[in-house]
């Protein structure tokens, strides 16, 4: 009935990082097993998330995982599905900061690159009506957020983390359809994808790479691929 | 018929009850703030108090196997409030890598106060931390420990329920000074022996020269109440 050690230490591990990237969460599982003695195989990892999420979803929560470009590397992400109106009962969180990082959430997906500077993501805060938050408090957050895996930040610029992108995928395609780009191939949200020369319609790379496997055309408009799949 | 429906009901309802409830302590595990009892039945259970007690122990259960996760009851509340503690405290560390500095400066400031005997005043506190090279109210952001440390000791450890604040128990005094001792959660995730042990180390002294600390420490003649678990 119970989860073993293993498994909800590994799960305490996540949930507490937000997300980590699937090489490290297999050292870090590894790591869990030799300090416990249990055995550790090449199945194990696969078979430690499937028994975590068989007891997970029934919570809203889940263990993800994703490909996300700015790193160039697969990420095992702990989501906690939006839609749950528990989410919202959080007895920490001041109605400010809230409002601030729906903000951002909202500027990132509102640029074109979908990077904004940090300067201009600690401005928000002038923007709020009533008492804003000091822009200190501001930066204190946003690198907050960032540990949290919901925000990534490289050279200065903003964008969303692995975590944001995975928990609010279906809040970006319900509020911001015109702005955000939607795989035609798994119907998920999608960034930094490839597009095809013709029909500039924007595919994960990783479903494209399937697809292409078996055909040489745009799954959308049948003209020849000529966008080149590897980095 | 409708016996059997309304059967099926309360289970649904029960089980609604169990899962808001989990959910309340799951969002609420990482910021380490108490939940307190009227909340859960305002927000978990719309009201109705007397489904508290059979979904909040299923629900205790479900923590425990699923997540790992231990729900005490805070025992010197004035209200009924509970807190959440890992079960896997000897992992803790290398998976809340963001936590670190502060789990340093409260390991610090947790172990003075335990040397020192069991409550210092605010002040002795902020001077005993300068004099380790921490100025708690230095204007600049600290390197190490991020900004606004003043605010993180005297406002979200006690929060935390890591420390416990209180006035002194002075009436002739008009300002009486703030006074802090270990609060309920830094009983249950600091073992005394531990504290006693590190301290000791660093300053190179046998444990038993500090006979109140090690008393408390092994438990030996004050058989205090220790926290129990609910």
């Amino acid at each position: 009935m119970s989860l073993s050690a293993v498994q909800r230490i590994f799960l305490q591990a996540v949930a507490s990082n937000g997300a980590f990237k699937v090489a490290e969460s297999k050292d870090i599982l590894k790591d869990i097993c030799g300090r416990v003695d249990s055995a550790y195989t090449d199945e194990t990892y696969g078979e430690t998330v499937e028994a975590i999420n068989a007891k997970i979803r029934e919570f809203n929560q889940e263990l993800k995982t994703i490909m996300y470009p700015p790193e160039k590397a697969n990420f095992l992400v702990f989501i906690n599905l939006t839609t749950d109106a528990m989410n919202k009962v959080q007895f920490d969180k001041p109605k400010q900061e809230l409002d601030f990082f729906r903000d951002l959430l909202m500027a990132i997906i509102k640029s074109e690159e979908k990077y904004i500077g940090i300067l201009d993501a600690t401005n928000l805060v002038s923007t709020n009506k009533g008492k804003a938050l000091t822009k200190s408090r501001a930066q204190a957050i946003i690198e907050e957020w960032i540990e949290e895996k919901y925000f990534f930040e490289k050279d200065y610029q903003i964008t969303l983390g692995p975590r944001a992108i995975t928990e609010f995928s279906n809040y970006f395609q319900s509020e911001f359809a015109d702005e955000v780009n939607s795989c035609p191939l798994c119907k998920q949200v999608s960034f930094w994808g490839l597009t095809c020369t013709e029909c500039k319609e924007e595919f994960h790379r990783d479903c494209i790479t399937t697809y292409l496997k078996k055909k040489t055309d745009c799954p959308f408009c049948h003209a020849a691929w000529n966008t080149p799949v590897n980095q | 018929m409708s016996s059997d429906e309304d059967v099926e009901m309360a289970n649904a309802e029960k089980a609604s009850d169990i899962k808001n409830i989990v959910k309340i302590f799951l969002n609420n595990c990482a910021n380490q703030m108490p939940v307190k009892r009227q909340h859960i039945v305002q927000y978990a259970l719309n009201g109705k108090s007397k489904s508290f007690n059979a979904a909040f122990d299923v629900a205790k259960q479900i923590l425990s196997q699923t997540y790992g996760i231990c729900i005490y009851e805070v025992s010197d509340s004035k209200t009924k409030q509970y807190i959440t503690v890992s079960e896997f405290v000897g992992f803790r560390k290398e998976h809340a890598k963001h936590r670190r500095p502060q789990m340093v400066i409260l390991m610090i400031i947790l172990s003075y106060i335990y040397m020192k005997g069991s409550s210092i005043t605010e002040s002795s506190l902020f001077v005993f931390l300068r004099s380790i090279n921490i100025d708690v109210e230095a204007d600049d952001e600290n390197s190490y420990f991020g900004t606004n440390l003043k605010k993180m000791i005297t406002d979200t450890f006690v929060k935390k329920l890591y420390l416990k604040k209180r006035k002194e128990d002075d009436s002739l005094n008009k300002d009486p000074s703030n006074l802090y001792s270990w609060g309920f959660r830094a009983e249950i995730e600091f073992p005394k022996k531990d504290v006693l042990t590190e301290a000791c180390k660093l300053i190179q002294k046998d444990p038993r020269l500090f006979v109140y600390q090690y008393n408390q420490a092994y438990n030996i003649v004050d058989e205090e109440m220790s926290s129990s678990q609910s």
